[in-house]
């Protein structure tokens, strides 16, 4: 289990083998890059949108093959928190996706778009499916790093 | 002869995600098969549920359900219980907020 984690100036990078357990890591280190950039507020937002994207990656983009890696990437730009997720595998038709809605209420699967679309402002795609970037607005002190006290997607 | 236990809390005190569904899943359909018809899920600790941990929840209510039961969340943080309530969960079975 080995990652790479990189905390640059108001940006972190994580390339990890493609396994479950490696997403809690990369949460942790979330978590101190937004206590330490004052964005703790918006902690759960990001970590869960965080946790959805990397879940999508391991599962889905590497078929949870350890001999894979997801590059997963959180900068503070402007007044935007930009998160980008890679994985090594053949994609997805992501535009038939995020034009579906919620699932039906019993059905134990098909939430992690939702919950993308519901807590980041922009969700955007290359062609193949295989790179996720998402876009969360931050409406006090993106630039300047002063805490965030309002919520927004 | 002993009546039979129909209810029964579990408390995870951890994350309910991606790494810990498998076990969680586990645990919760024992109790199902073994004839549980009031689960409650007491979140007290739990600092966050992903869409893989919301699924486990799902799966074992629409189990309980067709058994005649139910499931109850209980002690959902700020966060969690919003989640809840943006997935539309609240109408799916009872979820409870800390106090």
């Amino acid at each position: 289990m080995i990652l790479d984690i990189e905390r640059k100036n108001k940006k972190l990078e994580i390339c990890f083998p493609s396994m479950t357990g490696n997403i809690d890591i990369a949460a942790m280190e979330t978590e101190k890059f937004l206590i330490e950039n004052s964005f703790k507020d918006i902690a759960f937002d990001v970590i869960l949108v965080m946790r959805e994207a990397l879940t999508n990656a391991v599962k889905y983009g590497s078929g949870e093959n350890s001999r894979k890696k997801v590059k997963y990437s959180l900068k503070i730009e402007g007044n935007f928190l930009v998160m980008k997720v890679e994985d090594e595998g053949e994609g997805f038709d992501w535009k038939k996706k995020l034009k579906q809605g919620l699932p039906m209420v019993d059905s134990s699967s098909g939430r992690g778009l939702a919950i993308m679309k519901s807590y980041f402002r922009i969700i955007k795609y290359n062609k193949k499916g295989n790179v996720l970037t998402l876009y969360k607005k931050l409406l006090n002190g993106g630039v300047n790093g002063k805490k965030n006290n309002q919520k927004n997607i | 002869m002993a009546k039979k236990t129909t209810k029964k809390t579990f408390k995870p005190g951890k994350n309910i995600v991606a790494s810990v569904s498998k076990g969680f899943r586990k645990k919760l359909k024992k109790s199902v098969d073994d004839g549980i018809k009031e689960l409650t899920i007491n979140l007290q600790g739990v600092e966050m549920v992903d869409s893989v941990g919301l699924g486990v929840l799902i799966a074992t209510h629409n189990s309980l359900n067709s058994a005649g039961g139910q499931l109850k969340v209980t002690n959902a943080s700020e966060d969690i219980f919003k989640l809840f309530k943006t997935m539309r969960l609240d109408q799916h079975f009872e979820v409870s907020a800390a106090k």
